[in-house]
């Protein structure tokens, strides 16, 4: 290896085999020193780190300010690194050993000759080679700077998907291989992209075996805990939670709802006209529940059209106003007093408050965080839809039944509710959700009216002036039959009225 | 091939990260978040690739099918924790104290190591699946040390709010460093605990003047420098995007590999201009898109008048089957969230990302010709635990 600065130029001044080095990156320009060997022009830097640019692959930079006597050397291949040498000698000396910096050598040769390089990693160690690529009809051959060469079939070749810079490639020759083709240039790449059959071939999913085994491990746990395990500890649990917890419970709930039927702005209102309160506290009065209670029921009635009634844990008794106009008698309403009462009695909203805290939290862990709030809004909503077992419902309805008979009011009250929503509004709705889990009801029904055949109880929970202050516990009240179809006669109401 | 240093080139550009994101996102709504895997998958790809130092990209090679795997394995555990142990704190919350607030604070607590054993979990996964010149990175098993530690740190960062936050990020990152690997080569974090109390030093200055401002206006009842408690608010928020720049450069330039070391030069004003900025386009994107519902519904009752008035009022929106406004508004709702997702990455993410990498170096590139690659690190359980409690993402 010997300096270019050879006998010739040994009386310039300085050191004349400089040159200047830029990584084409950055704008940074540092000074380096050349040796020339055989094969190859090694670049070394103020610190003694060295390159070697194949002679064979060097290229003259045309058009450059200093062309004419000093040189700009790159790399072939496309890389932006850049060697300028002032020094006219050194120019001269390394154009003679290059044959192909020669003028013309590029326009000569064209993009191909650039077309053939790329950067090659071979999955063993971090040093990268240089490589020429050479295209057959079935390979890509990668010749290494030592002449060794590799074959890839083109069938063989994989691109690695959404990579950012969609312009070049980067190749593997197989899915599990470790070794990498890195190709920046667009034209090479886009050579390749017309050759390689399967380059966007995705890797086969080997381990569906798995995933499937897991999943279903995964649904049998989280049925288990939400449908067997928490269920049981939450029917242990309810027993054992001191009645101010309980209140407590409830309380928090009870205002979580509110706000959640409510506007965005306001929850819903309580309704709390003087008369009405008044005629629903002789209702309770008289139906006179379980003295016995930890607590005592606080009932209240929401401004809003739902036609349900539903018991939060602590002693809370909700009615929506829709309920209330809905009924056609006091004992009715009555009726589903005496049987949220039940509720409240077997501590059933308790049971389902702590069921709902277990399992909530596993279906949010399984949807994930995708969209906050979701979970915010199945919570209220299963509050409100609340499904109580079989058992616990038929538990609700023989303490109503026992509640009635004791107020001697005809129990057959809470029958002839049911079943007129029930046939008003079929199976799912509403209140009948809430109460559909009785598979005997038709039966119970029944045999409430049986049992009350012949029996005579006392007068209605209410008089007629009383349900009509009940009634009116919102408010006067706004009939629905007067206040649609004002305007039958207009253009548009005839136009969107017939999808009715 | 560079003498120098290796600069970081940045290949990332917003258009196709904005069609990724929006795409990707799209698909994960619509299949009730089951996407997420490959969504996960295919945004690193792309962050990955477009980090590209001495001009050679990253490379993600994490599967969408192994986090699945992963996910559903950590279900398995999680939901007999959460399950269960949420309603046994939730017992013993109202029953010993009246409310849910301690279960939540319990719950949280409770919860916390295994955020913190997610995290761990979750990085070794991430670096397992990173390479760089076809040699894997990876992080060395350690997550039980990482666990007390985070506890231990966290716990003091909270007993002194915060002012312990340096510190607690100086350690829990040597923790990880100290047992990150290239290839067969392993990292070190070196430094000092204290080194990145010099990045806060903004944060303190905008702290102190609203602090004085506020004793003036007190004590002195000089109410006219009102205005100067506005000046020491925007310095402590342009504090911590020097916090954010400053602390990223000290931690970089004391960390090695071998004999090759980092040098990085992230510029605190680029930093808070990306965050202003980038906060500013989004919320201009969203007031422009409500501005332009709102010239549409001007026009549509421009032109159509009374008419209009009585579709709404009148009966005649009632033929309108009542899940049609219903999907609506779950589609608003859901668009509204993707698309913050989306403008998210496209503002703020990805030029963060781009600024760090463009301004990070590695010098002495040449001791890395000496690495040798590493075996793979098969990992099963990927990066499960994370994806199941939200608060562990470790991207």
């Amino acid at each position: 290896m010997t300096g270019i600065s050879n006998q010739e130029e040994h009386d310039g001044a300085g050191p004349a085999a400089e040159a200047v080095f830029a990584d084409g990156v950055t704008d940074r320009k540092e000074r380096v020193t050349l040796e020339l060997s055989d094969t190859d022009l090694e670049i070394i830097s103020e610190r003694g780190v060295r390159v070697a640019w194949p002679l064979a692959q060097l290229r003259a930079v045309p058009d450059d300010d200093g062309a004419r006597r000093g040189l700009t050397v790159r790399e072939a291949g496309g890389s932006p690194a850049r060697l300028i040498i002032k020094n006219p000698h050194i120019a001269d000396h390394l154009r003679r050993v290059a044959p192909t910096l020669a003028d013309g050598y590029d326009v000569a040769e064209g993009a191909s000759e650039d077309a053939v390089f790329a950067d090659f990693a071979d999955g063993d160690g971090a040093n990268l080679h240089r490589v020429a690529l050479e295209l057959s009809s079935t390979h890509l051959e990668i010749v290494f700077p030592d002449g060794a060469r590799r074959k890839w079939a083109l069938i063989d070749l994989r691109a690695l998907r959404d990579q950012a810079h969609s312009d070049g490639l980067v190749l593997s020759n197989g899915h599990a291989a470790m070794a990498r083709l890195y190709i920046d240039n667009p034209h090479i790449a886009a050579q390749i992209r017309s050759v390689g059959p399967d380059l966007d071939l995705r890797a086969p999913i080997t381990n569906w075996g798995r995933i499937i085994g897991w999943a279903g491990g995964a649904v049998a746990s989280v049925a288990a805990i939400i449908f067997l395990l928490v269920p049981i500890m939450a029917d242990q649990l309810a027993a054992y939670l001191p009645p101010e917890g309980e209140a407590a419970l409830g309380d928090a709930t009870f205002e979580q709802i509110r706000n959640a039927l409510g506007d965005f702005d306001a929850p819903v209102a309580l309704c709390k006209e003087p008369e009405g309160q008044a005629a629903l506290d002789k209702m309770v009065a008289r139906l006179n529940p379980d003295p016995g209670l930890p607590y005592p029921i606080k009932l209240a009635v929401l401004d809003h059209d739902l036609v349900n009634a539903f018991a939060l844990p602590g002693g809370h008794v909700v009615l929506f106003r829709g309920i209330i106009e809905a009924a056609e008698t006091p004992d009715e309403i009555a009726s589903i007093l005496a049987h949220e009462f039940g509720h409240v009695v077997n501590r059933d909203p308790t049971r389902d408050a702590l069921r709902s805290a277990g399992s909530i939290g596993v279906l949010g862990l399984l949807f994930g965080d995708f969209a906050g709030g979701t979970v915010v809004l199945m919570l209220s909503n299963q509050l409100i839809n609340a499904k109580y077992s079989q058992a616990a419902e038929v538990g609700a309805d023989d303490y109503a039944h026992d509640l009635m008979e004791g107020a001697d009011l005809d129990p057959a009250a809470l029958g002839s509710i049911f079943q007129r929503f029930h046939e008003k509004y079929g199976d799912a709705e509403g209140i009948m959700a809430h109460f559909s889990s009785h598979p005997q009801m038709e039966a119970r029904i029944e045999a409430a009216r049986e049992s009350s055949q012949g029996k005579t109880f006392g007068p209605p929970s209410l008089n007629d002036a009383e349900w009509q202050a009940l009634r009116r516990i919102c408010g006067p009240i706004d009939t629905p039959e007067d206040g649609a179809g004002e305007d039958p006669d207009t253009a548009t109401g005839g136009a969107l009225g017939g999808q009715n | 091939m560079a003498l120098a240093d290796l600069t970081t080139h940045y290949a990332g550009r917003k258009a196709p990260m904005f069609r990724l994101a929006l795409v990707t996102g799209i698909l994960t709504v619509v299949t009730a978040g089951f996407y997420r895997f490959w969504m996960k998958t295919r945004m690193r790809r792309y962050y990955w690739s477009a980090v590209r130092p001495g001009g050679h990209p990253l490379e993600y090679v994490g599967l969408p099918t192994e986090k699945l795997l992963g996910f559903l394995t950590a279900v398995v555990f999680l939901a007999f924790y959460i399950g269960i142990v949420n309603l046994i704190l939730m017992f013993f919350s109202f029953s010993l104290f009246q409310g849910n607030a301690p279960a939540y604070v319990v719950s949280l607590i409770g919860v916390t190591p295994l955020i913190f054993f997610a995290q761990y979990r979750a990085r070794r996964y991430v670096m397992a699946r990173t390479r760089w010149r076809g040699i894997r990175f990876g992080l060395e098993p350690g997550v039980a040390g990482f666990v007390w530690r985070s506890m231990l740190h966290w716990g003091l960062t909270v007993a002194t709010f915060g002012l312990y936050w340096p510190v607690k990020t100086y350690w829990l990152e040597k923790y990880r460093i100290d047992r990150t690997f290239y290839g067969d080569k392993r990292m070190h974090q070196g430094g000092r605990w204290f080194m990145l109390y010099g990045a806060t030093k903004h944060i303190f200055i905008g702290i102190a003047i609203m602090g004085a401002v506020t004793l003036l206006i007190w004590w002195q009842e000089v109410p006219s420098i009102a205005p100067l408690g506005t000046v020491g608010f925007v310095w402590m928020v342009f504090g911590f995007a020097y916090y954010k720049a400053n602390a990223f450069k000290r931690l970089m330039e004391t960390r090695t590999l071998g004999e090759t070391g980092f040098k990085s030069a992230p510029r605190a004003g680029r930093v808070f201009g990306i965050y202003a900025g980038g906060s500013s386009a989004i919320s201009g994107i969203f007031l422009g898109a409500l501005i332009l519902f709102g010239i549409v519904a001007g026009l549509v009752l421009a032109a159509f008048g009374f008419a209009v008035e009585q579709w709404i009022e009148g009966e005649d929106l009632r033929g309108i089957p009542p899940f049609i406004p219903i999907l609506f508004g779950i589609a608003l709702y859901f668009g509204v969230f993707i698309f913050y997702g989306v403008l998210k990455e496209v503002f703020i993410t990805l030029p963060i990302a781009q600024h760090f990498a463009q301004v990070t170096e590695i010098t002495n590139p040449h001791a890395l010709n000496e690495v040798r690659q590493r075996d793979r690190d098969e990992f099963a359980e990927a990066e499960g635990f994370a994806d199941a409690l939200p608060l562990g993402d470790a991207f």
